[in-house]
């Protein structure tokens, strides 16, 4: 009976294991096929091969993408574009987060409904108003005029989040400071801001996640490839007759890092911003 | 150290709702006031108005004589204890209490002076480098307390300050307030609902309900000379009993009980003032320490035989439950910790008349 019961353990946790190793594999098959076509000389591009690292594996795509295509500029536009939407993100979630969560005022619930509400059309079904406003307000083909469409589609969620987090923030905080000798807006940066750090880096992160990896707007918006982004760089590996492959991989991965970098340098907040508001105090 | 002076403070809310009607309240310089009454009295929102995180609605509200009305909270030198602490969570102890100074621009020796002076009052050195998540609720309080006393202001106020902390940390903790109003010879603004804190703590209690200040007195006044029913009910534990009936002129004046009929002698000293209501309907208040059991043998006249409910034996004293009628109104003794009576059993208990207190029926006002 025990023997019994023990196999079944055994079967179960192989069971287990088995799942868990085919799900990894399918979650890492693509980055190991992105390393990998990046690693690729260029006769090789299209082998069916499953090796590991390809044979003759080398680094002139990366060195290529650097020396040969506009893959610096892109990215200097991708990060200007991206930070300035994640500052504007940060400091105007914050501050209407924390107006909705500590004042009461007329329009207040029909803003919090709309903000919600704005969430729910498709990014794709706001394209064409937001390319009409952007031609009256001569924005077309500028970096500001993706700017504000990403913040602008960024910021409901974020201010969401906020309040959220600021509604788990007690107000007698905020009235202690008061008294201590703090004005109504000292009390909120030096005491309440502080405080909510694990909703400012979900809101930092999903900020720069917006505007970092975006292609549709950008692709309308930005005609002047001395204004592209990152995405749109990489599409235009992709040309009519022969896709540049290699290219593209290898420039897939240096996206990808910065963004690594920085979710491994928030987890610390992120993991606590995530589970925000479960757990009371 | 200051007065603080309320004249006619009314605060009405957005929705109409009325939280305190026109309160007058003269506060003397270093005073212990406590503002005590049931939850929604309008206490809480006093002591808010005073500290300046409340609008005045009307009234003025003046700190040593300057109206303060309009002025921010950080210019109105008051410091505030607050029912959850609101210790800064990012900040240390020692932050937490430096805090106010700093931003009042001291220098950093006298901030530390004062610091370390505060926490060695307090007995909380040892915990300056601590978080407050590190501490324990009763070291949050003190550390609460500590950073109101560095700023040495001209008020201090209080609220609810006790309400999170055990039985036994409160009792403590009540004792420290008492000492350190002593010692520092401030004027406090104290806001609690437990009448046990207000009567060992203050001064003078301002005794609140729905808004309307009932009676301002020192404490043992409030006890023995109470203004209304709601007071002689609120203040004592366990409550006053109330019976209610009729006076009548038989032989003198008697009490005549509603429930069961029975009839209690007034005393004479009481004639007098009773007078004007003799046939009408009174209430009889009585605290559960002047009701005891009759002693045997002896024909005392104001006596009722009762039905004990429950006994509540603590052991320096007991308290008995006990019903008078038909009906199920229930009242309290406070017997002796020896003489236990039986629960369900019959009682014949003495009502000591010399210390009754009569209130009219319909105003509920003392007579």
């Amino acid at each position: 009976m025990a023997t019994q019961h023990r196999r079944l353990n055994i079967a179960l946790k192989l069971f287990t294991h088995g799942v868990l190793i085919v799900f990894t594999l399918i979650a890492v098959f693509p980055i190991w096929q992105v390393v990998n076509i990046s690693l690729r000389p260029g006769n090789q591009l299209l082998t069916t091969s499953l090796e590991a690292i390809p044979a003759d594996a080398t680094t002139q795509n990366f060195v290529q993408l650097f020396t040969e295509r506009d893959f610096l500029l892109w990215m200097r536009n991708s990060v200007l574009v991206a930070l300035t939407v994640t500052l504007t993100g940060v400091a105007l979630a914050s501050t209407a987060g924390y107006a909705f969560s500590r004042f009461s005022f007329i329009g207040k619930k029909i803003g919090l409904f709309t903000l919600l509400t704005t969430q729910m059309f498709p990014p794709t079904m706001l394209l064409l108003p937001m390319y009409i406003m952007l031609i009256h307000l001569g924005l077309i083909n500028t970096h500001l005029g993706v700017i504000i469409i990403y913040s602008a589609t960024a910021l409901p969620f974020c201010i969401w989040t906020m309040k959220g987090y600021y509604d788990t923030i007690p107000t007698s905080l905020e009235e202690a400071a008061m008294i201590d000798g703090c004005s109504p807006f000292s009390a909120f940066y030096k005491i309440v801001l502080p405080l909510a750090a694990p909703a400012l880096v979900i809101t930092a992160l999903f900020s720069f996640m917006t505007a970092w990896s975006e292609y549709v707007v950008a692709a309308q918006v930005l005609q002047d490839t001395s204004l592209w982004t990152l995405p749109l760089g990489l599409k235009s590996f992709e040309a009519s007759m022969s896709a540049e492959w290699g290219l593209y991989g290898a420039s897939s991965i240096i996206v990808t890092i910065p963004v690594v970098i920085l979710f491994l340098l928030l987890s610390r907040w992120l993991v606590s911003g995530l589970t925000l508001g479960s757990v009371k105090g | 150290m200051a007065s603080v002076r309320l004249e006619s403070v009314k605060k009405v809310y957005d929705g109409g709702q009325v939280a305190v009607h026109g309160m007058d309240l003269d506060i003397h310089d270093k005073e212990f006031i406590v503002l005590v009454g049931p939850s929604g009295c309008g206490k809480s929102t006093t002591l808010r108005m005073i500290a300046g995180l409340e609008e005045v609605t009307e009234g003025t509200i003046s700190i040593d004589g300057q109206a303060v009305n309009d002025a921010p909270p950080k210019d109105r030198d008051i410091a505030m204890v607050f029912q959850n602490y609101a210790l800064y969570p990012h900040m240390s102890v020692y932050e937490n209490m430096a805090f106010g100074l700093k931003l009042r621009k001291f220098p950093a020796k006298e901030i530390e002076q004062r610091v370390h002076e505060a926490a060695s009052i307090l007995g909380i050195e040892n915990l300056l480098d601590r978080k407050p998540k590190a501490l324990s609720g009763g070291q949050r309080q003190r550390v609460a307390l500590g950073r109101a006393i560095v700023r040495k202001p001209k008020v201090f106020l209080f609220d609810e300050p006790l309400s999170n902390l055990d039985a036994k940390l409160r009792v403590q903790t009540r004792t420290e307030i008492s000492k350190l109003h002593h010692r520092l010879a401030a004027t406090m603004v104290y806001v609690t609902h437990d009448q046990m804190e207000a009567m060992t703590l203050g001064d003078r209690i301002v005794v609140m309900k729905d808004g309307h200040v009932q009676q301002i007195a020192p404490p043992l006044e409030l006890y023995h000379h109470p203004c209304n029913k709601f007071v002689a009910g609120f203040i004592g534990s366990p409550a006053m009993n109330f019976f209610s009936g009729t006076l009548q002129r038989k032989n003198g004046v008697v009490f005549h009980a509603d429930t069961n009929g029975f009839q209690l002698p007034v005393e004479k000293k009481h004639h007098k003032q009773l007078s004007k209501h003799i046939g009408k309907s009174v209430t009889l208040g009585l605290r559960p320490e002047h009701i005891a059991p009759k002693p045997s043998g002896k024909a005392g006249k104001a006596k009722a035989r009762v039905h004990v409910e429950v006994v509540e034996p603590m052991g320096n004293e007991s308290l008995v439950y006990f019903t008078t009628g038909k009906d199920s109104i229930q009242y309290v003794a406070r017997l002796n910790g020896i003489q236990i009576p039986d629960a369900g059993k019959t009682l014949d208990l003495a009502f000591d008349m010399s210390q009754a207190h009569f209130f009219d029926a319909a105003t509920e006002k003392v007579i």
